[in-house]
């Protein structure tokens, strides 16, 4: 394929990736869930005790404690999560979902677009979930193993 | 009567090698442990098959994910349990995912304990 052609087409596809995620997260308002609330809610739905204290989700998102602090501290306010003092420092605390917060994840935006993604061929599904795993592969591998 | 399983655990780190080595010793498997991904694979296509691979994700320059493309590949229905501490360009919500992908079936964050560990194995184990 022509480069120019080629360039255009990946652009293009790219715009339509990039609406296709936007879409998903329908309002953008202050008072609506974020995404990295959602991924907090997610994480605090099937994760252990132990490792709902802020400094496991901010390792497993690859963020610094103070967003996850933040967002943590929205939710708390919005009555999606509660917390405990950790039992293996009480310096810390464990976070957990409230019922409300459980809630909440029936509406998890990303299940929208699981819903969309099931609607292509299964040839076209499996293509689609390969070629995700190769770019993140190629985008974000090849660092070096955290001790 | 208990049948004694074989157990395959690929991770570069020796002093996770021998930790995990020594939670499942308690367990009675035949475990057989390697470093990288060509003795992974090697490892693999001896005979007689295992009934769970342990792979740490990153391995060296390579990671797990040829590891578990090649037991895809082979047809087999080899239940395998990932286990990561992260990298500095991938962060585990990543990990993870691809390695959902590529077909784990249980995904453990480093550092873990010995019974999340071993709940791991027995619940894979009972998949294969």
């Amino acid at each position: 394929m022509d480069q120019s052609v080629e360039f255009k087409k990946l652009m293009a596809s790219v715009v339509l990736l990039e609406r296709f995620v936007r879409d998903i997260y329908p309002s953008r308002q202050s008072s609506s869930v974020q995404p990295l609330q959602w991924s907090i809610l997610r994480y605090l739905d099937r994760m252990p005790p132990d490792r709902c204290e802020v400094r496991w989700i901010a390792k497993f998102l690859g963020l610094t404690r103070a967003p996850v602090t933040r967002a943590l501290a929205t939710l708390h306010t919005r009555k999606f999560v509660t917390h405990d003092i950790s039992p293996d420092d009480a310096r810390n605390k464990t976070f957990k979902l409230t019922d409300q917060g459980r809630q909440q994840l029936e509406q998890d935006p990303i299940i929208l677009a699981i819903d969309r993604i099931r609607t292509l061929p299964e040839d076209e599904r499996e293509q689609f979930i390969r070629s995700v795993r190769t770019l993140a592969l190629n985008t974000e591998g090849g660092g070096s193993e955290n001790p | 009567m208990k049948t004694r399983k074989r157990v395959l655990l690929v991770e570069d780190d020796p002093d996770i090698r021998s930790l995990v080595s020594a939670f499942l010793s308690e367990q009675d498997h035949d475990l057989t442990t390697v470093e990288n991904v060509p003795a992974a694979l090697e490892a693999l296509s001896t005979a007689p098959p295992f009934d769970l691979a342990i792979l740490d994700f990153w391995l060296g320059s390579g990671h797990a994910v040829s590891i578990m493309d090649a037991i895809r590949s082979s047809g087999r229905a080899l239940p395998v349990v990932i286990i990561s501490g992260g990298n500095s360009k991938m962060d585990l919500e990543a990990t993870e995912a691809i390695s959902a992908i590529s077909g784990a079936v249980v995904f453990l964050q480093k550092p873990f304990r010995k019974a999340v560990l071993l709940d791991a194995v027995a619940t894979s184990l009972q998949q294969s």
